[in-house]
């Protein structure tokens, strides 16, 4: 593959690329969903593609195929070469880097290739089943995923690489009606890690608790709505860091002043209880990768320290605008879709609080538990984030379960109302879409944080 | 390689598996892609793919598998390992038989030579026409947009006698513009059709530099207040795909999760509210005259004059309610036609009507005396299962007296779309492909609208 990879750059540059890649993806991927005690899906699927992508000036043109006959491969690098001709954009040199030879394997405990088929469908048999803890359970879900895309990359600086990504993720979904109202819960374990992280989990538990968990939203209440006092826990915490800081901290959209932290490298923006980072080499995390797909070593971006702006994300491109180093978050969804910055794994580090001791505080307020969606908003700084469900607090305690509401406000005024952060953190994964396409695996986090923000909905 | 070689050698390889049945979904896709970027056209695109998904029955047990396919070699792999998962399960209870062929369905016209034919260099051009006609040098700006031309042929055969192709084309637009300076505003347009003359770059130009100049003017809105909200076409097909084609999914039925189960021919909206799924209109973008398991479409009414008439369905959900097919069984997106052999039959309407108003977005607006005219929502989703939303306003236009007074920003309306339902005040007449949806601006009385304090 590499050699072919090889010939096509030299294609490229023949054509007249100033810069260009050849990249090859296979990605081997397991899905099954179990469904009220019935396999309503299993499936082995095998995707994956060939992308060449060549620069002129400041303008890329990409030919994405999966027909890996030869002349055709050449003919796709001489379309996009031309391809590239056809846009606009001026643009500075991507500066030469040191070519890079390497050949990494995903290093997993168990890899899932290794597992065989029958384990992954008890495994998600046994999720399923566990859910049914009460006639008010009217549907159960499991859903098993595990994906090995393994990467192959040769650039017109020299570099040769090939590198593998696992992930997994299991998901329980049980629903629960009281013939009034319907309600759902989940829960999620995910990350870049083999099969050990499932085989190591109490299923029963797992499946149990979110059949109770199900079953107690049915007597949820509606949310105190307007500006509350409002401990994120660490999923929304993680929204807030991804869709409103994270977005806006993409070079990409700070060199088209898209966002509304285009001028603040340097300034203070944020309770100094407040750091926040971009971090592609967690171990096992979701949004981990070794290279980002323009062969760069994923690493760590510190965004935000001490509520003091620091610096952006970047790719090849974005770096030689704003000359510096590129930080490995030049993605790609596949092989058929484009590459531009994008976050791996983004999250605030931890405080010093206990959980106890931020709901102490709180006279009325409200906790939030688990996300179901954010909105990104690098223009404007809006946060909009939905939660699964909430609970109330009154005078220092939790006093009722609360069903899904919306909080929302500007993440600058928020983050300067934080005047508690937790001391331990967590990540979830997910896909991140920019611009309602291209979703990457991503992963965000962070502590329990308190803040005032505007709550609705429910 | 073309379709035809590896189809027929697919199902071959499934058989000397020992499939007693075999359906194959294959697909042909070329697209290509312009992009544009801080107003310049940054990137293009083009891209082609060949793909496989096998099902079939073995010894009652069911199996899947899809893949990519650069050889025939490939397609019959893919066979073989559906064969192996099959092996691996259960005997199927609900899928007995794959669809057994029947007359085809209303013809639709889905596909425009013109896309079919369309260059690189044509793409770029639109692109740099839009992006002409909506900036405003120091003032308005495009700071990112894409448009995409596909053609895709797509041919589903199964051993039972179905043998059907489906030729068919999309372009679809996102672009937006920003003003320029302090406190920018940003709006955004979308584009959705299966030809390419359709398009006018003008007048989405237009629209583009009137939406982000009015977004800049947005303050944050302070207090709350109940009242009638205008909600667009393209947020609104957002929000109708995640609360009324859910209810309206015979898989959401099965699962007790649609709040419309077992409400047939009771009254679940407004007698203003009529949803029809209708294929064998040429404006949709799903339109066509079999769906991706080779089951004939139909026009269906599903909620007429408010009362609920029926669901849709793909053949799994048809055996598990014993309901005729309807033809809803999809493996496609609105969005792009690249890599749909990758995903698994779900059921959606091929083209969702809501049938048309009489008044003007103008009129409903001079007819209330307290609310707001949405221009944006950060995110339109709404909850499937209880239909509660609570949706951040971009920008939006307060009424008051029959008149738009102020222009505001980060706010919530919150309410329930199932109840909402109930409340139209108005349906406009403004009508807009977005999605898998043909639809027009509607007004809900008394939602609510929470700002800080």
């Amino acid at each position: 593959m590499i050699d072919l990879l090889k010939q096509a750059v030299g294609v490229m540059q023949d054509a007249g690329a100033q810069f260009c890649d050849a990249r090859y993806q296979k990605v081997n991927r397991t899905i099954i969903q179990i469904v009220d005690g019935g396999v309503r899906s299993l499936a082995e699927d095998l995707t994956g593609g060939l992308c060449l992508r060549a620069r002129s000036s400041g303008s890329w043109g990409y030919a994405s195929t999966n027909d890996l006959d030869r002349k055709k491969v050449f003919l796709a690098a001489e379309r996009a070469a031309s391809n590239s001709r056809l846009g606009s954009s001026k643009g500075i040199l991507i500066p030469a880097s040191k070519a890079q030879r390497r050949d990494l394997k995903a290093a997993v405990g168990l890899h899932p290739s290794k597992v065989p088929l029958e384990e992954k469908l008890a495994l998600t048999k046994d999720l399923e089943k566990a859910q049914r803890i009460s006639p008010q359970i009217v549907n159960s879900t499991a859903y098993y995923m595990d994906s090995v895309r393994t990467n192959w990359l040769v650039n017109s600086f020299g570099s040769e690489l090939k590198w593998e990504e696992v992930r997994g993720r299991l998901f329980g979904q049980p629903v629960a009606s009281d013939g009034i109202r319907t309600e759902l819960f989940y829960n999620i374990v995910d990350g870049t890690k083999g099969f050990e992280m499932f085989k190591s989990l109490d299923l029963e538990e797992f499946g149990r608790h979110c059949g109770k968990e199900a079953v107690g939203m049915l007597s949820a209440k509606k949310c105190p709505f307007g500006e509350q006092v409002c401990i994120t826990d660490p999923s929304v915490t993680g929204l807030l860091s991804h869709e409103v800081m994270g977005h806006a901290s993409e070079a990409d959209e700070i060199i088209k002043k898209r966002s509304f932290l285009s001028t603040v490298v340097g300034k203070k923006v944020a309770s100094d209880l407040i750091t926040m980072v971009d971090d592609g080499t967690v171990e096992g995390a979701y949004g981990s990768i070794p290279f980002d797909d323009e062969g760069t070593p994923s690493s760590r971006t510190r965004i935000i320290e001490n509520g003091v702006y620091r610096g952006y994300m970047h790719s090849l491109e974005t770096a030689a605008e704003m000359q510096v180093r590129p930080t490995g978050n030049g993605r790609a969804q596949d092989p058929f879709r484009r590459v531009f910055v994008r976050m791996t794994n983004t999250y605030f580090e931890a405080g010093d609080w206990k959980l106890d001791e931020m709901l102490e505080g709180v006279k009325f307020g409200v906790m939030t538990d688990r996300f179901i969606s954010g909105m990104e908003d690098p223009v404007g700084g809006g946060f909009e984030a939905k939660a699964l469900r909430g609970f109330l607090i009154e005078n220092g305690k939790v006093t009722d379960v609360l069903r899904s509401f919306t909080l929302t406000g500007k993440a600058l005024e928020i983050l300067k109302t934080t005047d508690a952060v937790g001391k331990d953190i967590r990540l979830d994964g997910g896909t991140c879409g920019k611009g309602n396409e291209d979703f990457v695996p991503v992963a965000d986090g962070g502590p329990y944080c308190r803040s005032r923000i505007i709550l609705g909905g429910g | 390689m073309e379709l035809d070689e590896f189809v027929g050698p697919a199902i071959q390889a499934a058989k000397k598996e020992g499939a007693q049945q075999v359906e194959v979904y294959a697909v042909s896709a070329r697209t290509c892609s312009a992009y544009a970027d801080d107003s310049k056209v940054k990137s293009v695109e083009e891209k082609s793919d060949l793909g496989i998904a096998i099902r079939l029955l073995r010894d009652h047990r069911f199996g899947q598998s899809a893949s990519m396919v650069s050889s025939v070699a490939d397609a019959e792999a893919c066979a073989r390992n559906a064969a192996r998962v099959a092996s691996l399960l259960p005997v199927e209870k609900t899928f007995k038989c794959f669809p057994l062929p029947d007359k085809p369905g209303a013809w639709a016209r889905c596909s425009d030579e013109n896309v079919r034919g369309v260059e690189n260099r044509e793409l770029a051009q639109l692109i740099r026409d839009i992006i002409g006609a909506t900036v405003e040098a120091g003032k308005v700006k495009v700071p990112n947009g894409v448009l995409r031309a596909g053609h895709i042929q797509a041919r589903v055969v199964n051993s039972n006698g179905i043998d059907v192709c489906r030729d068919s084309t999309l372009v679809h637009l996102r672009v937006s513009a920003m003003t320029e300076g302090i406190n920018p505003g940003e709006g955004a347009e979308t584009f959705y059709s299966p030809r390419i003359n359709d398009l006018d770059p003008a007048a989405i130009g237009k629209r583009l530099r009137q939406k982000a100049l009015s977004s800049a003017k947005a303050k944050g809105y302070q207090g709350r207040m109940q009242g009638a909200v205008i909600i667009p076409p393209g947020d609104l097909a957002e929000m109708f795909s995640g609360s009324v084609s859910f209810a309206l999914n015979m898989e959401s039925v099965n699962r007790k999760r649609s709040p419309w189960a077992g409400r047939s021919s009771q009254t679940v909206a407004d007698k203003a509210i009529s949803f029809t799924d209708d294929p064998t209109d040429e404006r949709g973008v799903l339109s066509s005259p079999f769906d991706d398991e080779g089951v004939p479409t139909k026009k269906k009414e599903l909620v007429k004059d408010g009362v609920l008439r029926g669901f849709v369905n793909d053949a799994y959900n048809a055996y598990k309610s014993d309901a005729p097919m309807t033809g809803n069984g999809v493996r496609r997106s609105p969005m792009e036609l690249v890599g749909q052999w990758q995903m698994p039959v779900s059921i959606a309407p091929l083209n969702m009507v809501l049938r048309k108003g009489d008044q003007s977005v103008d009129d409903i607006v001079s007819s209330i005396d307290k609310g707001i005219l949405v221009d944006s929502f950060a995110a339109p989703d709404v909850h499937p299962i209880t239909g509660a939303f609570g949706l951040e306003v971009r920008c939006g236009h307060l009424i008051q007296n029959g008149s738009l007074t102020r222009t505001v920003k980060h706010c919530l309306i919150a309410g329930n779309m199932f109840e909402a339902l109930h409340k139209v005040r108005a349906v406009g007449n403004d009508v807009v492909t977005s999605l898998n949806y043909n639809l027009p601006s509607v007004c809900f009385d008394d939602l609510e609208l929470i700002g800080s304090e």
